[in-house]
């Protein structure tokens, strides 16, 4: 299987770990781990127009969590991005990619980082569940000329 | 010279536009609370803390459920486009709330 699927798997099953009073760093690690998990899918799917199979991984260290963000982000606006003539259906769920991609980096912020912020269950299942869907949203529309223009834009900095 | 989101300059209006899009969530929320503030990348954002339902909060139904209503607010308030704030959605079920009584989301 491959690593961003391990990480989903694992995401899953951190979140139901303690059935019954879930411990928070399992809810935590849950959410990191669904965000990683998405990250990782959009990388290797890039990467993999790389002819030098080789290089791939090396490739894959060029991508910036912040670029990422704000390219994800950018696509929500239908000033910069108005798809004009493109298949709504395919634009509808590039955009629900995006934005669950910027939506979990926060999350995962969060949950890494912030010892105020209490999770409960269902905020942990929902970002994962979100993870789980990108993945399924993401499968059909991946050869699309707008979502590997979309795949490009995670690994280039917007220059103003 | 640093650009201040539209949301944070017409607060009422926004406001406004928030409540009208939150009475088309349907009965699966049972409360809608935000803030403003700014995300961990310092970008100004909107959070939502949306209870709902213990059955909407259902495993098999909640990816539905969540996607549905973070689509609603999304597609009704525009946050990004029309008032330069960056959307985030955080869910909880009715008894876990009844549970931790956090003010925040009360």
């Amino acid at each position: 299987m491959a690593y961003h699927d391990d990480l989903l798997g694992q995401a899953l099953s951190l979140v139901h770990k303690e059935p019954r009073n879930p411990k928070q760093s399992s809810l935590r690690r849950a959410v990191s781990a669904a965000y990683y998990a998405l990250f990782h899918l959009l990388i290797s799917e890039a990467v993999a127009n790389w002819s030098r199979v080789n290089l791939r991984a090396a490739l894959g260290r060029a991508f910036d969590h912040n670029i990422m963000k704000a390219a994800s982000n950018r696509l929500q606006d239908a000033r910069q991005f108005p798809f004009t003539g493109e298949d709504l259906t395919v634009v509808a769920a590039l955009k629900a990619v995006a934005k669950t991609f910027a939506q979990l980096q926060e999350k995962r912020h969060i949950a890494d980082y912030d010892n105020t912020t209490f999770w409960t269950r269902t905020e942990a299942l929902a970002q994962v569940k979100s993870a789980e869907r990108a993945f399924a949203t993401w499968k059909p529309i991946r050869n699309e000329q707008i979502a590997q223009a979309y795949l490009v834009s995670l690994v280039v900095k917007k220059r103003d | 010279m640093a650009m201040v989101p539209t949301g944070f300059v017409h607060q009422a209006q926004l406001v406004s536009e928030i409540a009208k899009a939150i009475r088309k969530l349907g009965k699966e929320a049972v409360r809608v609370n935000y803030s403003l503030g700014t995300d961990s990348t310092g970008e100004s954002a909107i959070f939502f803390r949306i209870v709902l339902t213990d059955a909407a909060s259902r495993e098999d139904k909640l990816a539905d459920v969540t996607g549905r209503i973070a689509t609603i607010l999304f597609d009704e308030i525009r946050p990004y486009e029309n008032w330069g704030l960056l959307p985030y959605f955080s869910f909880r079920s009715k008894s876990e709330q009844e549970r931790r009584n956090d003010p925040e989301w009360a």
